[in-house]
């Protein structure tokens, strides 16, 4: 009789998992007819871990986008391995649409560090949504104002001066080492677990300099407390419209950057991501995330699937040459 | 003193306290589940607060972070699952308390010392942050290497019966920390081609494997054998006399605790250890601790839950967040329009203030919800173990799930499970791998850092005052408890 | 003769050994003084003296070995449940794997009453689903079978 008792709890709770299983299959496996995407939730994966500016930027941007697609966007993080675990997946994901990947800048270099063998080609782009250039600051008290005085400062103590970066082989640390490579001089490169450890070391006074985005010393350029020299980019910041380009400041330079971007599986018809590119944009330009954007003086910068998809390609030919250049390359 | 009553007026508000009481709850909820952070629960949280004023708003999330710290040792006292890295210390002699059926007077004794080591962070940040802030910026990469080596150094006295035993444990938590991107050079080691592996293992899937997987698997094999380990609750409250002898122990604790705060790079993990280590020091009668001793609970609850407003000392007066849940509030704070930094006090005295009035109703609200709670919390031992340590185990793989949405956290805490359980039959203790991959990162990437801004130059370690401070007590720390046990031995 | 000292002496070596062997590979940077295989190494190195030492003490160790208790099997039991349950898990999907392994690890502690069997589950999967999946927007693995 226990015998028959156990069994039949068995197939009762099996039963009825099937069941909502199956009904959950029913829901989810609809998506036959394309012009009527999206029928359900989208997911929007963030490569990093809770509480960073990208995840903060897929975070805002989701409960945005929700009004134009008329469907719910949660944001899943999926950190580890400098993004490479969450945009792998994103990569691997079914191309129905309903995963997009918020990828950053690490997508093009990853193959060059040797850390994955991902790249933007297995990715189709869908928006590019911010940029924000690498910017070399100084503590206010540092005796010199210009790129020029810190460039001459620099030739006369070779390797004294202690640049602060988010780590080796990160965009921050490629911006110092082409900094050094284009003026001529010699630092000492100092590696930290992120932008924000180096720009308080920097603020302790412990390095002399770091090489990260505006957003990133905001707070301390409006405290006083460190100032800006020259902005790696063919423009000047919105933050910080007063600090001249490097080109501006005599030395010619690339635009090292960090961005971000919307991008789906490889595979993914072109109509679902004119959709959701469509929806990307239109609710990056409403006021609420323009408004979250600013306040944490992050640059808005949008591009279509299409220019995003050869910005891509630049950048991967870029770091391809600097990797190699610089000897980072892991490989 | 009149921005403070001004602050007080615009706390009670129906809306602000709603924001806070709401926030305070689920962030223990959060904080007791296994493999839910603060952080996690704080950045879940900050879209809501985007639409809304900036005092409810902030209250909200600093509700989240000082509910969920204190949330984590609710399951870490009742059931040996830490809910937070924050909790990991009070496993030590939570869980044993417990075991001897006074579970109601170790939760009693964590919310009192958790509301009190808050309490007093927040009065710590109010009085004297701007003169503190510019303490925490003293420290650099040699300071923060001395910090991580003296923290590391308790190992030594939480190493239970075998002190070599404690070290080999405590040396493999390092070694597992290595695991992953050099800090320095950006290298992947004992990868072993793993993608997964290149930021290394988290610590929360193998605390969560090591501490309560490990214990289920062992409550599994008692039922088998039809062990009847009947636990007992007995309704000892904690009594005026035994709690005054602890007020000593807080105290402590939530000064050490507020100062770990303030550094940049250390949390509620480490405070709580290094908290607990100082009470077994300053205890005449050390052989209670890691049995259920009630100093073993309070120290490092109240030094866990003082990193809280510790943290927010250079967030508020300079800009600069601490550890990770204060980054998420760094941009709560800055969607709201308000800069962190030296001016915030300036130009937005009215609100910062208020939020102080709302940080110490938020530890009033612990307090509250804590002590109602405890009769509600402890019927969790009724569940007979048959269906708690199954469900117990399903919570195990939800927990480590959830952390990153990875599957690889799941076989990882799996591991760290069997492992544990071979280190109980062993008796090798689990505290201190714990330790050791707590400590590990911070010390090697800080020793390496510091080498490369002195060029090599070793004399960055002997001429600093603080790191030699630090050093000197490491190594006092590290050894004491091998000599007394000489001592103890001879006499 | 103590044997737990003498086999977690074995296998500390034995981490220690590999761990180190692993360490030959690592590159030499030429842009810090300290290269990625220095601290592991340092902590090889300890692990093997450390383990040393506890082999030491477990042959020199005078006392009678305590008597082995025969429970070990019924852990190893519990172990493969949950790890089939780990590894079915991505193929069914979170809620069936953990619905079958409750009811099995609650069926192995004797329990044979059906309202406890289906009303276990039913409530842990209910929980999990309205905390980790409604509230906290964690995305429980539906399993690849059903996609």
């Amino acid at each position: 009789m226990k015998k028959y008792m156990k069994y039949s709890a068995f197939a009762i709770v099996a039963v009825l998992l099937l069941a909502i299983a199956g009904c959950g299959k029913d829901n989810s496996d609809g998506a036959g007819g394309k012009d009527e995407f999206p029928k359900k939730a989208i997911t929007l994966i963030s490569p990093t871990s809770a509480g960073g500016g990208t995840d903060a930027a897929a975070r805002a941007l989701a409960a945005d986008v929700e009004k134009h697609l008329g469907q719910p966007v949660g944001v899943v993080n999926k950190p580890g391995g400098s993004g490479s675990v969450g945009m792998t997946e994103g990569a691997n994901a079914n191309p129905d649409g309903y995963t997009a990947t918020m990828v950053i800048a690490e997508l093009t270099m990853l193959e060059h560090m040797g850390v994955s063998s991902l790249n933007q080609d297995q990715m189709k782009a869908v928006a590019m949504i911010n940029l924000d250039p690498a910017a070399l600051t100084v503590p206010a008290d540092a005796p010199y104002d210009t790129l020029d005085g810190f460039i001459a400062y620099a030739k006369a103590h070779p390797g004294e001066l202690n640049v602060g970066n988010a780590g080796s082989g990160s965009i921050w640390h490629v911006a110092a080492e082409s900094l050094a490579k284009n003026a001529g001089i010699e630092l000492n490169h100092v590696p930290f677990e992120g932008a924000a450890p180096a720009v308080t070391a920097l603020v302790g006074g412990h390095v002399d300099a770091v090489t990260v985005s505006p957003a990133e010393v905001k707070t301390h350029l409006d405290a006083g407390t460190l100032k800006t020299l020259a902005v790696m980019s063919d423009k000047r910041s919105d933050i910080i419209p007063d600090v001249p380009t490097f080109t501006e400041a005599g030395l010619e330079s690339e635009t090292i950057a960090t961005w971000r971007g919307i991008t789906v599986p490889k595979d993914t018809p072109d109509e679902i991501v004119a959709i959701l590119e469509d929806a990307f944009l239109k609710a990056a330009k409403e006021e609420n995330f323009q408004k979250f954007m600013s306040s944490n003086g992050l640059g808005i910068e949008l591009k279509s699937s299409k220019e995003f998809t050869s910005f891509m390609d630049e950048n991967y030919n870029y770091y391809k040459e600097m990797f190699a250049e610089l000897g980072l390359s892991g490989k | 003193m009149n921005l403070l009553l001004e602050g007080l007026v615009n706390v009670f508000q129906w809306e602000v306290l709603l924001f806070l009481t709401f926030g305070t709850i689920l962030g223990i909820i959060i904080g007791s589940l296994p493999g839910l952070t603060s952080t996690m629960g704080v950045a879940l949280m900050l879209p809501l607060t985007f639409g809304m004023e900036p005092v409810p708003g902030i209250l909200l999330l600093i509700g989240v972070y000082f509910g969920s710290v204190y949330g984590g040792s609710l399951t870490a006292i009742l059931i040996n699952t830490p809910g937070t890295p924050a909790s990991a210390a009070t496993v030590m002699d939570g869980y044993p308390l417990t075991q001897k059926g006074q579970a109601h007077k170790a939760l009693t004794i964590s919310t009192l010392s958790c509301a009190i080591g808050g309490i007093i962070s927040v009065l710590v940040l109010i009085l004297v942050a701007p003169q503190l802030a510019s303490f925490a910026l003293k420290f650099s990469a040699p300071e923060s290497f001395a910090l991580a080596l003296f923290g590391l150094s308790i190992v030594s006295s939480i190493a239970g019966k075998s002190i070599v035993k404690g070290l080999m444990a405590g040396t493999l938590g390092l070694l597992i920390a290595t695991i992953g991107l050099d800090p320095i050079g950006g290298f992947p080691r004992f990868t072993f081609g793993m993608p997964e592996m290149t930021t290394g293992i988290g610590f929360i899937p193998i605390m969560i494997g090591l501490f309560a997987l490990s214990e289920a698997f062992k409550s599994m094999e008692d039922i088998f054998v039809e062990k009847r380990v009947n636990v007992v609750i007995e309704k000892v409250k904690l009594k005026w006399v035994e709690f005054k002898g602890l007020i000593g122990t807080i105290l402590r604790s939530a000064g050490i605790g507020t100062f770990t705060g303030m550094i940049p790079g250390a949390g509620a993990d480490i405070a709580a250890f290094v908290a607990y280590n100082e009470a077994k020091r300053f205890a005449k009668n050390k052989d209670e601790f890691g049995k259920g001793d009630m100093r073993g609970v309070a120290a490092p609850e109240a030094a866990g839950n003082s990193v809280t407003g510790g943290a927010m000392i250079p967030l508020l007066t300079l800009g600069i967040p601490g550890d990770a849940v204060t980054a998420v509030l760094l941009g709560a704070l800055m969607v709201q329009g308000l800069q962190p930094g030296p001016m915030l006090f300036e130009s937005n005295g009215p609100i910062v203030y208020t939020l102080f009035v709302g940080m110490l109703l938020a530890n009033v609200l612990l307090l509250v919800f804590g002590l109602l709670g405890i009769r509600f919390f402890t019927k969790v031992l009724l569940i007979p173990k048959t269906i708690l340590t199954p469900l117990i185990i399903m919570l195990c793989v939800v927990g480590a799930y959830s952390l990153g949405n990875n599957y690889f956290d799941v076989v990882v805490m799996f591991i760290a499970g069997v492992v544990g359980y071979f280190f109980k039959k062993f008796e090798i203790p689990a505290s201190p791998v714990i330790l050791g991959l707590i400590l590990g990162p911070m010390m090697e990437s800080n020793l390496r850092r510091a080498l490369v801004m002195s060029q090599g130059d070793l004399s960055i370690f002997y001429t600093r005052p603080i790191t030699v401070v630090l050093l000197s007590i490491a190594v006092i720390t590290l050894f004491t408890p091998l000599f007394t046990k000489k001592i103890m031995k001879n006499s | 003769m103590k044997v737990p000292h003498i086999t977690s002496g074995i296998v500390s070596i034995f981490i220690g050994g590999f761990f180190y062997f692993l360490t030959m590979d690592f590159p030499k940077l030429n842009n810090t003084e300290t290269g990625p295989a220095f601290l592991p190494r340092i902590y090889c190195g300890l692990l093997v003296v450390f383990g040393l030492i506890l082999f030491i003490q477990g042959i020199l160790d005078k006392n009678k070995e305590v008597k082995k208790e025969k429970t070990f099997l019924f852990a190893l039991l519990s172990m493969g449940i949950v790890c089939l349950y780990i590894v079915v898990m991505p193929y069914v999907g979170f809620y069936i794997s953990t619905a079958l392994t409750l009811v099995a690890l609650l069926l192995f502690s004797k329990i044979r009453s059906i309202l406890t069997l289906v009303s276990v589950p039913v409530g842990a999967l209910l929980f999990v689903y309205v905390v980790f999946e409604l509230l906290l927007k964690v995305q429980i693995p539906s399993g690849s079978l059903f996609l």
